[in-house]
């Protein structure tokens, strides 16, 4: 859980920041494992 | 690169939506609307930018208008509570508790209580990694419905 909030959040106060697109969010989930059809963004 | 919705922000409401996840890092609270109006040069502008904000998904406005969170913080009390030294956030949920340490990448503990025996969560950042792993966090909405109504997620 960790390690996925870090990816998911971490740079949420970058002055750069400007969102993450769905493909990208996605990759995360499925990178920690949650790959299930009740993870699926769209 | 657009938001989750697809909506990409202009310049300044980029720097604004930037402005107000620093005054939530450094207040713990979102900014008043006269502060708002400030920053942009007046209150119209100020609505009319949040409720761009509100659309791109990068805040989320109550009924009158006023920001209630920018994920992960909240602008309300609630049941979740992260503490670093004399500073504190109100998460919007359990994960976002876990999300406001990362989002600022600082050490803090998590004061919350766990749902199914109301015993206090016994959280931590430290060192930039997280203690007492035991536990889960309960997602009730599928992801692909998080955004149908936010706050209830």
């Amino acid at each position: 859980m960790w390690p996925l909030t870090r990816a998911w959040y971490g740079d949420r106060l970058d002055p750069e920041y400007t969102g993450k697109s769905v493909d990208h969010l996605q990759r995360l989930l499925t990178g920690a494992g949650l790959t299930a059809n009740f993870w699926q963004l769209s | 690169m657009p938001g989750r919705n697809g909506i990409i922000l202009g310049v300044d409401d980029a720097a604004l939506r930037h402005q107000i996840y620093r005054h939530f890092a450094d207040t713990g609270d979102a900014p008043t609307l006269p502060t708002l109006a400030q920053w942009v040069g007046g209150e119209p502008e100020a609505r009319r930018a949040l409720h761009r904000l509100h659309d791109a998904h990068a805040v989320v406005l109550d009924e009158d208008g006023t920001i209630q969170m920018a994920l992960p913080f909240s602008a309300v009390p609630t049941a979740h509570k992260v503490v670093a030294g004399d500073r504190s956030w109100f998460a919007n949920c359990a994960w976002d508790s876990l999300a406001i340490p990362a989002a600022l990448d600082i050490d803090a503990v998590i004061e919350s209580e766990w749902l199914d025996t109301g015993e206090p969560v016994e959280l931590a950042i430290s060192d930039g990694r997280l203690r007492h792993t035991d536990g889960f966090i309960h997602f009730a909405v599928p992801a692909r419905h998080w955004w149908d109504d936010i706050v209830e997620t």
